[in-house]
């Protein structure tokens, strides 16, 4: 049934001389064995509560509405029709052995694949039915995907609610399940403190982000600190659809940027917090966004540091303002009206302005000289990029990003869901990137071998150990 | 008092032989004057009121709207209580006198524009960017016609090298036309400032619990979904002439954080544009009105080549002659029983009347297939109309990412997006006004941009942005003979 015919991704493969990693491939969950898993996890009662709570999540509810109903409650449009069109793909997404035996078919030595219903459980608004349910779909993971280990790897769901939880969830699946890559939850969405006290009926509704450094209530240090002990690059796949500016009828509109923005709150959060500071080992990636977010990040945090962080806070500090000077201009320049007002005028001046406790914004990186996002940001950041994204040109466009930097693109397939309509074209896809002169050859390399190399030696070496790509990525790691 | 050492950026502007017009300057307001205003507009009531405003919102009058003093006396707990964000602070220039003076005075702004670099400046308002969140709708509608009315006596004199514009308030479209035509008609204001989303609560908790008003809200997006139609307002525009700018963020309503500014003020325009022209194109508004242009302000480009570029891939899988293909009821499920049992795993196997049932079951989806039914689309090219054509980001100087509205070869079909130079001066980004123009020109002596990008990015697109809605714009200006010439007048 697995076609012979070599396709054109698998004759790039052969040609190119390096191997190709896919970091983000998704497979789609045979559910009533997830629900199984769920239940030996936490009994009968809690395979009802799952089933319940990952129907809101998806937002099954929205579909049994009117239009006037979803606009009267405000309820988001959700995702419908989000599998593969084609029906050998949706099975080769759902079937361990099928995806296996058509690997070099595709193009792709190596993959990391993602859930596809485990992608809304950080919208179970249950965090214990939550936590059953990542276990659940982690144990169902590690066992259908064991027998292919030389070819693919699937990725923990861990529920960030609590760094305990998060710690417990991660242990568990790395020490128990042998599992070796992470996707979390990239924020947790907790109701406003006052909502919770004065309208518990609202806490759905009245909600507030943590973006689990800055502000957060609990201190998630301990969980990156975990990550590192075990040798784990976390990798967010979050999406922001459902808070922020959203449609109650266009799926469309949800979707678009819907993983950029969530991956920019969570890597400016990591980032102002220190927690790149605080843990160079650390990597983290950030899954289906592209990179164009991020260079764009990358560069402007570069510039409000250069003007707001250290020492360039003081030069705004409106107690250096020369309040007499300033009059006098107002006095010789100003218009009728402004003139008129002087008196009022010069005592707005000397009042001064109020400014926060910690004048530095960027007190946790503790940053000395802007070289040193190469090492906080460039470093530490991996970015999941689709195939035909043609901004993924921008991360290696050395002449525009600050410093000369190369952002760490790393090739997401997305095989399983909509935006593939084949997977044999993936890999076709993105050599069109090399053929439409928009990367190097070496930038090539690097989005589609090294980068992901880095992003899950660097803190693991073992981790391509017994795979197909354990000597080039060696070799790599090594170099 | 002015300096008469040509700056670096006047001999820029002098040697590049076209002018160089600001789409985005800002103007620093003083409170006692727009005191005074407020007045005028509303009586003794609502000038108490609006003042009481600014004294607990900053006392040294450069905050207001934009500035949050609340959140200056609580402690990080209450902050935290509330998710009170982190309010703007310290954002005007202080050390630079003359600077401050500059963003201040106009006729210090209108005698240093040479020495500036700039032959025209298109100016907003600084405590106005937050006058939309104004508690009570009235006291916003006075406090917004205040500031309208207050910088169109202050800038008349000086309408050869610039012009602010007004603030208008989106609550509904018909307060929206009124407001518009009162700054147009009879304050003879000519371009207009529009937060790019209107903050309501829901209506069912407002029904249900109308004491938690403020709690439970949502964002409209003005194009989409809205409870309103504003088409009205848009063919308005259209017919005064009128090009809609938006320097909305999402400071209040996206990631935030209750203790760090930065965190906040990051990205905080280029997801407040991306969701309002989202929703212009997707609520199939730039289809509706062909002629009529928008700007998005102080985002930079890159956000918008992002979105071009992702609306295209998203409309080439689900536009409504594909969507059809992802309709799970074309699985052949003889193919998969077939599959599962070749190649299913042993707990896969025992489970297939299950799998067979889940696939069988359809999956649910809208009476409305086709999420571009509000913008029909024959082919992907239309996009250059409906999207590269209609809009304009405004830029500023030191952004290298202004390279990629240049990018032909990276941006879908070869689109060069309108990127417009918007200096920001008034404001912390700009330590030197007389750098701002030498900080854009860097882009062409690093090669990022061409002579000719440069020449749009400075010029042309600013000059079509305005000029091709009303070509009379630019008249009576310094630029009118070659802004005439461009427009082929």
């Amino acid at each position: 049934m697995v076609s012979t015919k070599p396709s054109r991704s698998q004759d790039i493969r052969s040609r190119i001389g390096h191997p190709i990693i896919d970091s983000d491939g998704h497979f789609l969950e045979v559910m009533p064995l997830v629900v199984d898993f769920v239940g030996e996890v936490g009994g009968a009662r809690m395979k009802e509560r799952y089933k319940k709570g990952l129907d809101e999540a998806v937002g099954v509810h929205w579909h049994e509405m009117s239009q006037e109903q979803r606009d009267y409650e405000f309820v988001t449009a959700p995702g419908w029709w989000f599998e593969s069109p084609s029906t050998l793909d949706r099975v080769t997404a759902t079937i361990p052995k099928l995806l296996h035996a058509r690997m070099d078919e595709i193009g792709i030595d190596y993959a990391v694949l993602y859930p596809t219903q485990g992608l809304f459980f950080d919208r179970i608004p249950d965090p214990e039915v939550r936590q059953a349910g990542c276990r659940g779909l982690n144990a169902y993971m590690a066992e259908v995907f064991k027998p292919y280990a030389d070819r693919m790897t699937p990725a923990a769901a861990i529920p960030m609610q609590t760094p305990d939880m998060a710690i417990e969830e991660l242990e568990f699946a790395v020490n128990e399940l042998g599992m070796k890559v992470a996707m979390i939850e990239g924020r947790a969405m907790r109701p406003l403190i006052k909502v919770e006290k004065e309208y518990p009926e609202l806490k759905n509704v009245g909600r507030r982000m943590d973006v689990l450094t800055i502000d957060s209530d609990y201190d998630y240090d301990p969980f990156w600190a975990k990550c590192v002990e075990l040798n784990i690059a976390p990798a967010s796949h979050a999406a922001n659809m459902g808070w922020g500016t959203r449609s109650t009828s266009n799926y469309m509109y949800n979707h678009l940027n819907t993983f950029s923005v969530a991956h920019e709150s969570l890597a400016k959060a990591l980032f102002l917090g220190g927690v790149t500071r605080r843990f160079p080992e650390l990597r983290v990636a950030f899954l289906e966004g592209g990179v164009g977010w991020a260079c764009r990040l990358y560069s402007d945090i570069i510039g409000h540091w250069e003007k707001r962080g250290g020492r360039g806070i003081r030069e705004l500090d409106p107690r250096h303002l020369d309040v007499d000077e300033v009059m006098r201009y107002v006095a010789e320049k100003g218009e009728p009206s402004q003139r008129a007002r002087v008196k009022e005028i010069r005592a707005l001046y000397e009042a001064g302005e109020p400014a926060p406790e910690e004048l530095d914004d960027f007190s946790r990186v503790g940053m000395e000289h802007v070289e040193e996002m190469l090492d906080l940001f460039v470093e530490r950041f991996f970015f999941g990029c689709e195939a035909d994204d043609p901004m993924n040109a921008h991360a290696f466009n050395t002449k525009v990003n600050p410093l000369g930097a190369r952002l760490r693109a790393i090739f997401s397939s997305d095989i399983g869901h909509w935006d593939v309509t084949d997977v044999r074209e993936v890999v076709e896809e993105t050599y069109e990137l090399l053929e439409h002169e928009l990367l190097t050859e070496q930038d090539f390399r690097d989005f589609t071998f090294t980068n992901a190399a880095h992003f899950y030696g660097d803190m693991n070496p073992d981790f391509f150990k017994g795979t197909v790509v354990e000597e080039e990525a060696g070799r790599e790691l090594k170099g | 008092m002015v300096t008469t050492r040509p700056s670096r950026s006047q001999e820029i502007r002098s040697r590049v032989g076209h002018p160089i017009i600001d789409a985005d300057g800002h103007t620093l307001e003083l409170t006692p004057v727009l005191s005074d205003y407020v007045y005028q507009q509303g009586g003794a009531d609502a000038r108490d009121k609006f003042e009481e405003m600014m004294q607990g919102a900053s006392e040294a009058g450069s905050g207001g709207g934009t500035t949050n003093s609340n959140w200056f006396s609580m402690t990080p707990e209450e902050r935290k209580q509330n998710w009170e964000p982190a309010t703007p602070w310290w954002f005007a220039p202080t050390t630079n006198v003359l600077d401050r003076a500059t963003a201040t005075l106009p006729k210090v702004l209108n005698e240093r524009m040479d020495e500036l670099g700039m032959d025209y400046a298109v100016l907003y308002t600084t405590l106005g960017l937050g006058f939309d969140r104004i508690q009570g709708q009235e006291q916003r509608f006075i406090v917004c016609r205040a500031m309208n009315a207050c910088v169109a006596d202050l800038y008349k004199e000086y309408s050869h090298r610039m012009t602010p514009a007004a603030i208008v308030p989106m609550d509904t479209p018909e307060i929206a036309i009124r407001e518009m035509e009162y700054a147009i008609n009879d304050l003879g204001l000519k371009t207009i400032m529009l937060p790019g989303r209107v903050n309501r609560p829901i209506p069912k908790h407002l029904q249900e619990h109308p004491e938690a008003e403020g709690i439970a809200r949502y964002i409209d997006v003005i194009g989409l979904d809205s409870e309103y139609d504003y088409d009205p307002f848009w063919a308005r525009c259209q017919e005064m002439g009128i090009t809609p700018a938006s320097h909305g963020s999402d400071f209040f309503w996206g990631a935030v954080s209750t203790s760090k500014y930065m965190f906040n003020h990051l990205s905080a325009f280029a997801h407040g544009h991306d969701t309002f022209a989202k929703a212009l194109f997707l609520g199939g508004v730039t289809k509706r009105f062909p002629g009529l242009n928008f700007i998005f302000l102080e985002g930079g480009v890159a956000w918008a080549c992002n979105l071009f570029s992702d609306l295209i891939g998203h409309w080439e899988k689900r536009n409504r002659n594909e969507i059809d293909r992802l309709d799970p009821r074309h699985l052949d499920q003889e193919l998969i029983l077939d599959l599962v049992r070749e190649y299913g795993e042993e707990i896969m196997q025992s489970k297939i009347d299950d799998i067979r049932e889940m696939y069988a079951t359809p999956d649910p989806h809208p009476a409305e297939l086709d999420d571009w039914s509000n913008v029909p689309m024959e082919n992907i090219e239309e996009m250059m109309d409906l999207f590269i054509e209609p809009y304009y980001f405004g830029c500023e100087a030191d952004d290298p990412m202004n390279a990629w509205a240049f990018n032909t070869k990276v941006n879908p079909m070869g689109a060069r997006l309108k990127a417009v130079f918007s200096s920001d001066i008034g404001h912390w980004d700009v330590p030197d006004m007389r750098e701002v123009v030498e900080e854009a020109y860097e882009l062409v002596e690093h090669e990022l941009i061409s002579e000719e990008d440069f020449r749009d990015f400075m010029f042309t697109n600013s000059v079509n942005l305005y000029g091709k809605v009303d070509p009379t714009f630019f008249d009576g200006t310094a630029v009118e003979a070659e802004a005439r010439k461009l427009l082929g007048r």
